[in-house]
């Protein structure tokens, strides 16, 4: 084992050029490796977070026609202590409550969301996305959205006038002003408190849906299956975002598809590469195997001496392969920045993804040296001698 | 005296397709702590006798025994043992592992056998090298010494697990004729010294006249065998 070892370090270090080249095939393909798994990674996350990090992941609403939950404040508790799969991170009840807002000739539908403080800012970040103003602390007052306010001239302060849904006006003191960076949100929510939309609504106590996030998005349906199971309760329905955004998962997974595709193929290519030099080493270094061999060296051990380069080469390759790829992912996110400063797709760097490609390479370094180590172990030292 | 190879009965035939035999029926066997030369003409077989004897080829036929154990019969890896531990060789090229210095050269053999180098191996090692004049290039890479220095090294390493028997095939081939003289020399000496046996191949009769004893091989068969 030593023996071999030691063989082997000195056929690696008495051939520096060859070593190098080697060492940068196996660090190129790890730091691609690295580069693009962290990118799309990163690319993934980026389109959740924006497409669900603020909004319900798993979501309770009524299928009766008035579509009320009454006990609410009870199925809040019992949700809580369901053992589920994924740990909630999040949990509001809404009263939501479509109403109408009439200026000058034209009539506009927004949705007033009755959310329940503190608890919904998990959810939707609402004290951070203020921009004007502060929550709604007394009844009767509703934060709009940026683009309402400018589109209706509105102020803070100032009042706005509701039609609710059975066409009685209600009058709401503008308390502040949210932007979601959703235009369309932006445009078409007011928020209140919960006990303003209840009363606008004339739900009683009674909320409109509970929502929920949970820790790890991609088992937000298996939560949904584990409380609607808890909560046995025909008149409730629980949804989750997997099954109202198909065609987002399908993308991701063609993502992930197709990344796994890359890496499969830079593996291969580093391997086959690995495998030929390695074999060409084999040839170059006939002579001192047959010699070695004549001296006594055994036909394991001289296999040895080129699955430890194989193990050596690789893991060198993928330390400084691991290097690159970070210095890959600096460069990427210092120079690939959009007009804000911030870079365009936020790299995610996941250290067990990056320890495995590692590993990977290692491993497939080693598979390509047994090749070599066996028509090393077959070597005949008779051969080498005879042959000059 | 003991023998230290004794061979029965050796035939070897090359090739699959067209056989040809190039070793009838050898009978040969060396005493323990001699000096022998062979001698032949080109082609005669010399060396296919030698690799034989040395375990790094098989016969097609016949037995093979050295120092009191069958070797024909042996695993690879058995083989592998007796090589390391009875038997050094010398070739016409030195051999030596160009990725290695002098020193480390003659160290391998022992390396090979056993893991540790012991304060006693490395003392030999010295004591070899002073015995065949290399001290001064012990830290040079093989190529970066002279011819001489390198088949004087050679030796140095054939000698370093102190084997019972050095099969030298033409290991004053590539030298000039006074290197020639030194290196047979040396051998010589390290026989009366350690009590090596030595089995040397050589084209050059006047060397060979001073041996202990003479095979003359002529087409695979001993055509003549004279000791003194
Ligand atoms: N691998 C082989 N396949 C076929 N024939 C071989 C092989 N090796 C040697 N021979 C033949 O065997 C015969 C003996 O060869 P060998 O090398 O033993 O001769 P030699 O006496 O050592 O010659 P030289 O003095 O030139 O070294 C030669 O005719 C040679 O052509
Ligand atoms: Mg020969």
């Amino acid at each position: 084992m030593k023996l071999a070892l030691s063989i082997a370090f000195r056929f690696i270090s008495s051939s520096k050029a060859q070593t190098l080249l080697i060492i940068l095939g196996i660090a190129i393909g790890v730091s691609v490796q690295v580069f693009i798994g962290s990118l799309i990674q990163g690319l993934q996350k980026d389109l959740v977070n924006t497409t669900i990090g603020n909004s319900s992941q798993v979501t309770i609403t009524s299928n009766t026609s008035d579509r009320k939950i009454d006990n609410w404040q009870k199925i809040l508790e019992e949700v809580e202590s369901i053992q589920l799969p994924t740990p909630l991170t999040a949990l509001s009840a809404s009263a939501d409550v479509p109403v109408f807002i009439s200026s000058g000739d034209r009539t506009i539908s927004v949705l007033l969301r009755g959310l329940q403080f503190p608890q919904a800012n998990s959810i939707y970040g609402i004290d951070a996305k203020i921009i004007e103003g502060e929550l709604p602390k007394t009844a009767g007052e509703v934060l709009v959205g940026k683009d309402l306010k400018d589109e209706l001239g509105l102020q803070k302060g100032g009042q706005i006038t509701i039609i609710t849904p059975d066409r009685s006006i209600e009058t709401l003191r503008i308390a502040g002003v949210f932007d979601l960076k959703v235009a369309s949100l932006n445009k078409s929510w007011l928020i209140s408190s919960i006990s303003t939309s209840q009363g606008v609504g004339k739900l009683g106590d009674s909320v409109t849906s509970i929502e929920m996030q949970v820790e790890e998005v991609f088992k937000a349906d298996e939560d949904a299956t584990a409380i609607a199971s808890a909560l046995a309760d025909a008149k409730l329905d629980v949804t989750n975002w997997k099954a109202q955004n198909a065609d987002l998962l399908t993308g991701l997974n063609g993502q992930s598809i197709s990344s796994i595709m890359i890496q499969v193929f830079v593996i291969i290519a580093v391997s086959l590469g690995i495998a030929s030099v390695l074999a060409i080493t084999v040839v170059q270094k006939s002579r001192q195997i047959g010699i070695l061999k004549a001296m006594g060296l055994k036909d394991s051990v001289s296999s040895q001496v080129f699955l430890f380069q194989g193990l050596s080469l690789g893991i060198i390759g993928a330390v400084v392969g691991i290097a690159f790829g970070f210095l890959l992912i600096l460069m990427f996110s210092t120079f690939a920045v959009g007009p804000d400063g911030e870079p365009v797709v936020g790299i995610y760097v996941n250290y067990g993804f990056i320890m495995l490609s590692a590993f990977i390479a290692i491993g497939a370094s080693t598979i390509a040296a047994l090749i070599p180590a066996r028509r090393s172990s077959k070597l005949s030292p008779v051969e080498v001698i005879r042959n000059g | 005296m003991a023998n230290i190879i004794e061979l029965k009965e050796v035939r070897k035939v090359y090739g699959t397709v067209i056989k040809t035999e190039v070793l009838h029926g050898i009978n040969l066997s060396f005493e323990e702590g001699s000096f022998n030369s062979i001698i032949g003409q080109s082609g005669s077989g010399k060396s296919t006798l030698m690799n034989i004897m040395g375990t790094l080829d098989l016969p097609t036929s016949g037995e093979i025994t050295i120092n009191g154990k069958r070797t024909d019969t042996m695993s690879k890896n058995d083989l592998a043992a007796v090589r390391n531990e009875t038997i050094g060789f010398i070739f016409q090229f030195h051999y030596l592992l160009p990725e290695f210095t002098a020193f480390e050269n003659i160290l391998m053999p022992y390396k090979i056998k056993s893991l540790r180098s012991s304060r006693e191996v490395i003392e030999r090692a010295k004591e070899l090298m002073e015995v065949v004049e290399i001290s001064k290039v012990k830290d040079n890479l093989a190529p970066n010494m002279s011819g001489g220095q390198q088949q004087r090294t050679a030796i140095a390493r054939a000698l370093i697990n102190n084997p019972k028997v050095i099969l030298a095939d033409e290991p004053t081939g590539n030298l000039d004729s006074d290197t020639s003289a030194k290196v047979f020399r040396l051998m010589r000496d390290l026989n009366a010294k350690y009590g090596t046996t030595f089995i040397v191949i050589t084209h050059d009769r006047r060397i060979a006249e001073e041996t202990d004893r003479v095979v003359e091989i002529r087409d695979g068969n001993i055509f003549n065998d004279v000791r003194r």
